[in-house]
């Protein structure tokens, strides 16, 4: 089978083939929320890190009860997946103060649900010496009760061996990105947003071989040409390959993001040599950062900016999930800088699952008109 | 080109709307608002610093610096309870520019105010960085597409001493910005005279609590607090010496300030600016009396120890983590659980008042948790009708107090 094809099988189903192998040899799993939170940690103590991602949910009739209709789908269908026993299998999980919504994932998780292992981090908003400080010490403690809770050690030494783990499959990610930057790029959009959820749900080892084997599949093909558009999509958490390929269908071809379950994931490094806690918190900290984060707005723009440059996009897409504020603010700040860029720009709002699909491709094929009458 | 509103003359005459809607006896209870108007309109006159800020801060230092503080939900609130419909305007602008629908409209207004140059721009921006989503991102946004300088305290959702220390030092970086962004140093001595002032009218505020937690309540309701903006000022102390007087005096007469108290109302949210006299119809169609509000009742703890600007800042940074919206929205539910449930027993209520927000969304994300812990542990029914607070468009008076009617007649049948 080809690489590509175990990890799209991979990302199709939340508790996949090798979750379950990692329960049956008595394994642990631990789920978390955001990119923020630093997998490396699980992984040195041992544990499978499985980011919560709830492929499939297409209702929210109990998460309803508890949340409302005002609150975002994807944290709706994180609830619904929980209440419904399909996070059954997770031994533990860490959740933070990622935006309203996610917070209160915690507090419902915690009295409607319960798990045997929670943990929460308060994750600065800023940053700087002071939250990266702050931020070490949320680190060391959520070490320690992972220690405690599951009776493992976790020294620098694994934890430094976990960040160079970590550091093998953030190069070999950005490796296949990278492909995307050809004129003929190998791998659709659509397609490589299941490579990423694959790797959420999958032990690293694993995922590590299946995407050395995925980038020499790569290598080899001649790619797609016949598409009208290059399109960069950011906004708020997606990780919906069923979104992409609507918008894939509909006529351009994603080939770069800066999006939490995509680019903005794996795109820097951890350092490595020193306190292995002080790098992680660093790194985490400074990557290139959510709305949830103020004071840095225009080194997330430069980001978006590089991105676009980079892999040689005709149009953006920004895509909003409904009631999430944090990119509903954000969409006003991005509005006002496109209007000082040449570039087509389309906002969409989305809910988790895919709906509206229609007139979703109806507004991309627009989009992909406007560009391509810019080219004539 | 369309004609351009004074919004600070709207913000003025709106605060003086409001206090006549008040029995007369109790329209000095306008004053501090009416001065701090009046010295933002001063200090823009004058060329010298404003400015703006969320609720969830400390007045205090700014007072002490003599820079006053426009705080964007006030001006939402203003400009839903003024009769041209500002707030519509200025919502409708936002939305133009890309500020989702589904954002709170206390921002909206304050964005579309400012796109359409009614708003002056502040010399900076410095606020807290709760209590919600929407405070955080639409304070970063502004700041940049009007291009002054930004300081957003970082604000953990942990309420322990850690967290105190924390803050206290986001304090501290506070005033170097401040410092360094106007010129202004913060004096130790005025400091202190302002926590001086700050401390006293806490007092009063924590007596007047005491007050409002007998049976009659002694006093008329109040929706919203003076000590979120004029904390430190002289009027503030005042204000809240004069009402616990008027209160002890009402409580020696043995009646209640408003008659017919059927039922002890508890408002856990804030109130509804595009519709004022909902709670007077309440009073009167259903004898309920909101005797506790979430911005109306501080509970924070006055700052015990002035001997040392470290522990002025502490003092304030605990200040911060328990004011109002801060302290329901921003830590964990526990913290909230605790707060509602002591509120609950000790002013007595009879029954809970959720006029929850469309733009709340951390609220609406626990209602259910919220209500079966008042309603299963205290046996209080909660009642949450969906409003927008800035935006009457939204949902209609008409549909809430529909709302409330069906809760209350069947309360009470």
């Amino acid at each position: 089978m080809r690489a590509l094809e175990e990890l799209v099988e991979l990302a199709e189903a939340p508790y996949n083939d090798t979750v379950k192998d990692w329960k049956e040899k008595g394994g642990k799993v631990v789920g978390f929320i955001c990119s923020y939170i630093p997998e490396e940690i699980l992984h040195a103590g041992g544990i499978l890190p499985y980011r919560l991602s709830p492929t499939g949910c297409t209702e929210t009739t109990e998460a309803d009860a508890y949340m409302s209709h005002f609150n975002c789908t994807f944290a709706r269908c994180c609830l619904q997946f929980a209440l419904k026993g399909e996070y059954d299998f997770l031994d533990g999980i860490v959740l933070m103060n990622s935006c309203d919504h996610l917070r209160r994932l915690y507090d419902n998780w915690k009295y409607s649900v319960g798990c045997p292992y929670m943990h929460y981090l308060n994750v600065p908003h800023r940053v700087g010496e002071g939250p990266e400080g702050w931020y070490k010490d949320e680190l060391t403690m959520y070490k320690e009760s992972v220690e405690e809770a599951f009776a493992v050690k976790i020294t620098e030494e694994s934890l430094a061996n976990s960040i160079s783990t970590y550091n093998r499959i953030r190069g070999l990610l950005k490796k296949v990105y990278e492909l995307r930057e050809r004129e003929k790029p190998p791998i659709k959009g659509s397609e490589m947003m299941k490579v990423l959820v694959a790797g959420y749900r999958c032990p690293t080892e694993k995922y590590e071989q299946l995407l050395e084997k995925l980038l020499s599949e790569l290598e080899k093909e001649e790619g797609i040409s016949d598409y009208p558009a290059r399109l960069m999509l950011m906004g708020s958490a997606c990780d919906r390959p069923d979104f992409v390929q609507a918008i894939e269908d509909a006529g351009g071809l994603v080939v770069a993001d800066t999006l939490c379950f995509g680019s903005r994931y794996f795109w820097n490094m951890v350092e490595t040599g020193g306190d292995p806690i002080s790098a992680l918190a660093k790194s985490y900290l400074n990557n290139p950062s959510c709305a949830r984060m103020t004071g840095n707005e225009p080194e997330r723009w430069d980001f978006a900016m590089q991105m676009l440059q980079r892999f040689k996009v005709d149009g953006i897409i920004c895509q909003r999930l409904r009631w999430c504020d944090l990119w509903g603010g954000e969409t006003f700040y991005i509005g006002e800088k496109i209007k000082g860029l040449d570039i087509p720009f389309l906002l969409l709002e989305r809910e988790q699952w895919l709906s509206g699909e229609e007139q979703l491709k109806t507004r991309v094929q627009a989009l992909a008109e406007v560009i391509e009458g810019r080219r004539k | 080109m369309a004609e351009k509103t004074d919004v600070l003359k709207v913000m003025a005459f709106a605060t003086n709307m409001m206090m006549e809607s008040q029995p007369p006896e109790f329209r000095w209870r306008g004053a501090p608002l009416a001065k701090h108007w009046g010295r933002i309109s001063d200090a823009i006159e004058q060329g010298a610093p404003v400015n703006w800020t969320s609720f969830c801060g400390s007045p205090e230092i700014f007072r002490a610096m003599g820079i006053p503080s426009i705080m964007q939900d006030e001006v939402g609130l203003f400009c839903a309870m003024f009769p041209g419909k500002l707030n519509e305007k200025y919502i409708d602008i936002a939305h133009e520019h890309l500020v989702a629908d589904h954002v709170c409209s206390a921002q909206k207004i304050m964005i579309g105010a400012t796109l359409c140059g009614d708003m002056p721009p502040p010399t900076m921006i410095v606020h807290a960085g709760q209590p919600c989503d929407s405070t955080l991102v639409t304070y970063s946004a502004i700041s940049q597409y009007l291009g002054v300088p930004l300081l957003t305290l970082d604000i953990p959702g942990g309420r322990d001493e850690r967290v105190v220390q924390y803050v206290a030092d986001e304090l501290e970086r506070m005033v170097a910005f401040i410092e360094e962004h106007t010129g202004r140093k913060l004096e130790d001595d005025k400091l202190k005279e302002v926590m001086e002032y700050s401390n006293a009218a806490h007092d009063y505020s924590l007596k007047v609590n005491e007050l409002t937690k007998l049976v009659p309540c002694p006093l008329p309701r109040m929706l919203a607090t003076p000590l979120m903006d004029s904390a430190g000022t002289p009027e503030a102390l005042e204000m809240y010496r004069n009402l616990y007087e008027i209160g002890r005096a009402v409580v020696e007469i043995g009646k209640g300030y408003v008659p017919n108290q059927k039922i002890r109302a508890g408002l856990f949210s804030t109130w509804v600016s595009a519709d004022v006299p909902l709670f007077d119809w309440l009073e009167q169609e259903f004898g309920v009396m909101v005797i506790n509000t979430m911005l109306g009742t501080d509970t924070t703890r006055p700052t015990e120890d002035l001997s040392s600007r470290r522990k002025i800042m502490e003092g304030l940074a605990r200040k911060q983590l328990n004011a109002p919206m801060g302290r329901e929205c921003w830590a964990s539910i526990d913290h909230w659980f605790d707060y509602a449930v002591s509120t609950c027993r000790e002013w007595k209520l009879d029954v809970v008042l959720m006029t929850l927000h469309i733009g709340c969304k951390n609220m609406w994300a626990v209602q259910k948790l919220f209500r079966d812990k008042i309603a299963d542990e205290l046996g209080i029914p909660v009642l949450i009708v969906e409003v927008d607070f800035f935006d009457g468009r939204v949902f209609s008076s008409e549909g809430i107090r529909a709302h409330i009617s069906d809760f209350f007649n069947t309360m009470m049948a």
